[in-house]
């Protein structure tokens, strides 16, 4: 600092010997107010020589500052203000080491800001990529990020706008962020329904610590989509459910009847017989199940075995009708046979085909109220073997069309009315499609009925390949 | 004058069991495919005890007995459930809303629904002869 004021000092110096002289010679020659006009005008005088001087100085001095190995002995030849410059000189030299300094921390820090930039860009991202939404909030709740999967869970502009959280997720970050003292990470289960429809969510909080003084910098939620998983549960607690029903109500029958058979509760020949019929019935019914049940598993596993032979479609068809025929009796439907008389040609296996009319057969009694009516159709149609199964049933409402195949889909408003598995049409859709080649089609109107048409290659595969009935043709 | 008894069963094979039983043992009994059938013949002339399944076409056994208990004058008639249907049907619950007077599962044994229903009309033949 006073190195600074010498230079003032310095700067004040001529002046004042210019000045001084002056003064005595005014003084002497024309007394008190010519000598105070002199030392003014001396002053000022002697001020713009120093100020002169000084300048053309300060060029030289600027001159070898420009020039770094002019500066060593620069005060040489500068006669007054030898002792100026010197200061000046190590004032300039410092403040440019300091200068230089600052400019290399900064570009250490500019180089290091890249880094981190890059880095933060890259986390951003990597988080951007995460197909599970993520979330971090400040100290205060307030988010500071979230990854494109979080759009559902915000509301609020994303340029720049106020930015809220769906309330479950609030009151989750506020508990981490307040009740960090036994546990850093919580978790919780939520429903909520952004435009998409509803979704359910499993999120995880944790709160981010400041590695040195374990300051809470904020937290983080992680959230994983559990509407697939929460689907399959209820499906699977479902299917469990329908295959418990299905196996009970025909275990019901076979249990009373055989209590009752002990109990001398029947004493007519031909009450017995009923009940023997009854009895035969519901094991044919278990039977049915299981296989249902067996082959799907199969499928699923991969191990079904097909054993694919030459035989007449028809033969099936009679034979499926066989087997529902009481069923269909006991519920006072009508059971309407509409075979072609065309000899049928086809390859299949015979058990699993059968299966699959079966199954369409018992789909369309269980849904047609009694007084009904089944009709059971084939006939050839362009070189293929076409199978309709038709009842005047309640229908399959319009939206659950595309849904029938899937695995334990069950229609919600014939579910009430009906126990079932969800595990039949699959069966018959894998059955008709996959293992023989042929295709599936329904038709259906609420409270008028159901029409299944299947469609199977025609011809046997063994040599002895009979040809469909000769068209004529026109030539 | 035997007691009446509404039988509610799609399983026609569960219904007629019920039914043979229950005749043998005096009783007269009356079958409904499902509960709009039931709830006809129930309006037509109500019975003395209903023993009615769960899941049926166009209308389930919980509506049934809902219908039976919002009817004036059989807020008490003695229902008793008889259903395949495991843990999904809260029990107690059911029996609380419905005022059940037994839920039976299935399968069931034929002889302890019959003494059920001795002991449900027999209580109930009691208590009108005590008023």
């Amino acid at each position: 600092m006073h190195r600074e004021r010498s230079i003032w000092l310095w700067l004040c110096v001529p002046p004042l010997v210019a000045s001084v002289p002056g003064a005595l010679v005014a003084w002497w020659s024309a007394g008190g107010v010519a000598a105070a006009i002199c030392v003014v005008v001396s002053c000022l005088g002697g001020g713009a020589l120093a100020a002169w001087e000084a300048r053309r100085h300060a060029r030289i001095c600027e001159a070898r500052l420009q020039r770094p190995e002019l500066r060593i002995n620069g005060t040489q030849g500068t006669g007054l203000y030898a002792g100026l410059l010197e200061e000046a000189f190590g004032i300039f030299e410092r403040l440019e080491a300091e200068n230089r300094r600052a400019r290399e921390e900064r570009t250490t820090l500019e180089a290091r800001g890249q880094v981190r930039q890059r880095e933060a860009q890259r986390l951003e991202a990597a988080l951007g990529c995460v197909e599970q939404p993520v979330l971090i909030v400040d100290p205060r709740g307030q988010v500071c990020y979230r990854n494109a999967a979080a759009a559902p869970l915000v509301t609020g502009a994303p340029d720049g706008g106020a930015v809220e959280l769906v309330p479950a997720l609030v009151e989750l970050l506020h508990e981490t962020l307040t009740r960090n003292v036994a546990t850093n990470r919580r978790a919780a289960e939520f429903e909520h329904e952004p435009a998409g429809g509803p979704r359910a969510w499993e999120a995880t909080a944790v709160t981010i610590q400041d590695p040195q003084d374990r300051r809470v910098l904020g937290a983080v939620a992680v959230l994983r989509d559990i509407a697939e998983q929460k689907q399959a549960n209820t499906r699977h607690a479902e299917f469990v459910s329908s295959v418990c029903h299905e196996l009970k109500t025909p275990m019901a029958g076979i249990r009373a009847y055989a209590e009752m058979l002990r109990d001398g509760d029947f004493n007519e020949p031909a009450e017995q017989q009923e009940v023997y019929g009854f009895i035969e019935q519901q094991v044919d019914r278990l039977t049915r199940l299981v296989d249902n049940m067996l082959n799907l598993a199969r499928i699923e596993s991969g191990v079904i075995e097909v054993k694919r032979e030459d035989c007449e479609l028809n033969d099936i068809l009679r034979k499926a009708l066989d087997t529902i025929a009481p069923t269909a009796s006991e519920k006072s439907i009508r059971l309407v046979p509409e075979l072609s008389e065309l000899y049928l040609p086809v390859h299949p296996d015979r058990d699993l085909l059968g299966q699959a009319i079966i199954n369409l057969l018992s789909n369309a009694v269980k849904y047609t109220p009694a007084g009904g009516e089944v009709r059971l159709r084939s006939r050839m149609d362009e070189g293929r073997a076409v199978i309709e199964v038709r009842d005047t049933g309640m229908g399959i409402p319009a939206e659950s069309l595309p849904r029938i195949f899937d695995r334990f889909y069950r229609v919600p408003r014939n579910n009430q009315a009906a126990a079932g598995t969800g595990l039949g049409l699959a069966l018959v859709h894998y059955i008709v499609t996959e293992l023989h080649g042929g295709a599936i089609a329904v038709d259906s109107a609420l409270d008028e009925g159901t029409c299944f048409t299947l469609t199977l290659p025609l011809g046997h595969r063994n040599g002895q390949r009979r040809k469909p009935a000769a068209r004529l043709c026109a030539v | 004058m035997p007691h009446r008894i509404l039988v509610v069963d799609d399983e026609i094979h569960i219904a007629r069991a019920v039914q043979m039983k229950l005749a043998r043992a005096g009783f007269e009994i009356e079958t409904a495919p499902d509960g709009l059938a039931a709830w006809e013949s129930f309006q037509r002339r109500p019975p003395d005890l209903v023993i009615t399944d769960c899941q049926m076409p166009r209308m389930g056994g919980i509506e049934l007995c809902r219908r039976i208990r919002e009817n004036p004058g059989t807020e008490q008639l003695p229902i008793i459930l008889l259903t395949a249907k495991g843990y999904e049907l809260e029990e107690e619950s059911v029996m609380l809303d419905l005022w059940l007077s037994a839920l039976i599962g299935k399968p069931f044994s034929p002889r302890e629904l019959l003494e059920t229903v001795e002991g449900i009309l027999g209580e109930a033949r009691s208590e009108a002869g005590r008023q």
